[in-house]
């Protein structure tokens, strides 16, 4: 675990690299976009675990902080889909530099998982694009934020903050032009550039994300979509227990596995 | 931030961000100022206060680490070291000391506690004579006869009442049931070792009288703390309050979810920062040490 800043001076980013260990070292390096801040720190851990799993079966592997989060340089509100995308095309190419590795595969999760198909749209090169409950329409997105919102105030006897439209969102500022730019991504139809395979891996039942494969599966572009096996359950708090039982980072794990060995 | 943040590694496996003021911006002979993980999150700290808090005390002059402990955020756990979790956390905040010592020269430290943080700020703070000051944002808390004689007054929150019908019936306000599944409440992962009250209140005169500054900011909410001076009810040393200043941000619950109530926290300890340590030398050469002194 290898922690540093990177990019430019001005707008540094912090990331995490882990070397490969074990006796299997491939050129492959796996990027792994964060989801948006007011789902990072339930992430954090989920990540490391995934990193660590990854760079034991011989990958490089980098989890790094947008601009504006974790300890990456400037403020949540200064934030914008457009610079997160740059940091995005930034990260990799770091990835790129410190591991010498000639394949790069990204994994991204919720926002991340639509910032790195638009990091790809962009012209970023990946052999395979693991996206892991991707944000498909940005409306949605902030709505489900909102009702999350509204249950932390409402619990944390702030009731009289609830509801939507307002100018900051699960403990952060949502200025006004970060909310209406997230509420009108629509990722829906979207090819991801030039990725050759797309694995979708989904925590719980989302019709959205069926659509996504199936536009995908049209256009001719190999896909997957992967139902945790954790399904069954409610499906609020789904994704947190996804990621803390495991299943759902070793299957994630072994697809970007398979990348290597192809 | 006009200082400099790097990466700094310490110890057999740990992690931070070593947080610098611009050399024009430094204070001589300021302590530095230590923060770590608040429970098992990550070191950027609840809502990334510490990362705010601590450019803002770059901005100031004040240089900071903000750290992982073992196994923890970025750093890694020592697979030989067995010792439990709480003695190791005291191990790691006197590693970061120590390596700020051999590193940057720093004699003097303020330790930042949240939450359950605060019990290895006071145990360090108790224990090491280096340690010059100790913020307890939420930090020990117990009920008094008063805090009880007052918590009838809670059913006149309207909040609450709020709280408890739209849990209880979300369909009649148009809510999925799901949306409050108490399930997906936050659940006890750890205990904690609180000091008994007759403890802390030697402590806290240890402290006072080696001359350790102290702050200790709590909030109202669903907390154990229901009113301003309640902490002088059960640390029964009021000779304390030379060395502490007590703020209660009534209106605000346990981790500052809002963010107007973190501002507050944080300007508090800025000004607190550098009334107690900013010295007569530290004029304030910027908008932000004016607006700091005011919080």
């Amino acid at each position: 675990m290898k922690p540093m800043f990177f990019g430019d001076s001005k707008r540094k980013l912090y990331g995490v690299y882990d070397a490969p260990r074990g006796s299997e070292r491939h050129s492959h390096a796996v990027l792994l976009c964060y989801p948006g801040i007011q789902e990072y720190g339930t992430s954090v851990w989920g990540f490391r675990r995934l990193s660590a799993m990854l760079a034991s079966e011989g990958h490089h592997v980098l989890r790094f902080d947008y601009f504006g989060t974790g300890d990456s340089a400037g403020r949540v509100e200064e934030g914008s889909v457009a610079t997160w995308v740059d940091d995005i095309q930034q990260a990799a190419l770091e990835l790129r530099e410190i591991s010498g590795a000639r394949q790069l595969s990204i994994l991204g999760k919720r926002l991340g998982g639509a910032l790195a198909i638009k990091a790809c749209q962009a012209g970023l090169l990946a052999k395979r694009l693991v996206l892991w409950d991707p944000v498909v329409k940005g409306r949605d997105y902030v709505s489900e934020l909102e009702m999350w919102d509204t249950r932390r105030n409402l619990l944390l006897l702030h009731a009289e903050r609830r509801g939507g439209g307002r100018s900051e969102l699960l403990g952060y500022p949502f200025p006004w032009p970060q909310r209406r730019e997230l509420q009108e991504l629509d990722l829906s139809g979207e090819l991801p550039g030039a990725v050759r395979k797309v694995a979708i891996f989904a925590s719980s039942s989302q019709p959205a994300l069926q659509s996504l494969q199936d536009s995908y599966t049209r256009a001719g572009l190999t896909s997957e979509l992967h139902r945790a096996s954790e399904l069954g359950e409610s499906e609020a708090g789904a994704q947190g227990r996804a990621q803390l039982s495991g299943s759902i980072l070793n299957e994630m794990a072994s697809e970007l596995t398979e990348v290597s060995a192809a | 931030m006009s200082g400099s943040e790097r990466v700094l590694a310490f110890g057999s496996s740990l992690h931070g961000v070593l947080c610098e003021p611009a050399p024009q911006d430094r204070l001589e002979g300021v302590p530095a100022v230590l923060f770590w993980n608040v429970g098992t999150n990550h070191h950027v700290g609840p809502h990334r206060v510490f990362v705010e808090l601590a450019r803002r005390l770059a901005n100031l002059g004040f240089t900071s680490l903000r750290f992982d402990t073992s196994g923890l955020g970025d750093s890694a756990a020592s697979r030989d070291d067995t010792r439990p979790d709480a003695e190791r956390k005291l191990s790691d905040v006197r590693e970061a000391m120590q390596t700020l010592t051999k590193q940057r020269g720093f004699q003097r430290f303020v330790l930042v506690g949240f939450c359950s943080s605060v019990d290895a700020a006071h145990a360090v703070g108790v224990q090491s004579p280096e340690v010059v000051g100790i913020v307890y944002l939420e930090g020990y808390q117990y009920r008094t006869r008063r805090f009880y004689l007052q918590y009838p007054q809670r059913l006149l929150n309207r909040n609450r009442w709020e709280r408890l019908l739209r849990l209880r019936y979300p369909k009649l306000f148009g809510e999925p049931e799901s949306l409050h599944d108490r399930s997906l409440d936050p659940e006890t992962v750890f205990v904690r070792d609180y000091p008994t009250p007759e403890q802390l209140t030697l402590d806290m005169r240890h402290l006072s009288q080696r001359g350790v500054r102290m702050l200790a900011i709590y909030s109202g909410g669903d907390t154990n703390y229901g009113y301003e001076d309640q902490f002088y009810d059960f640390v029964k040393a009021p000779e304390v309050a030379r060395s502490l200043e007590l703020v209660f941000y009534p209106s605000a619950d346990h981790t500052f979810f809002l963010v107007e109530h973190r501002e507050r926290v944080m300007d508090r300890v800025t000004a607190w920062l550098l009334r107690e340590f900013g010295g007569a030398s530290a004029s304030p050469s910027s908008g932000e040490r004016a607006r700091a002194a005011e919080g």
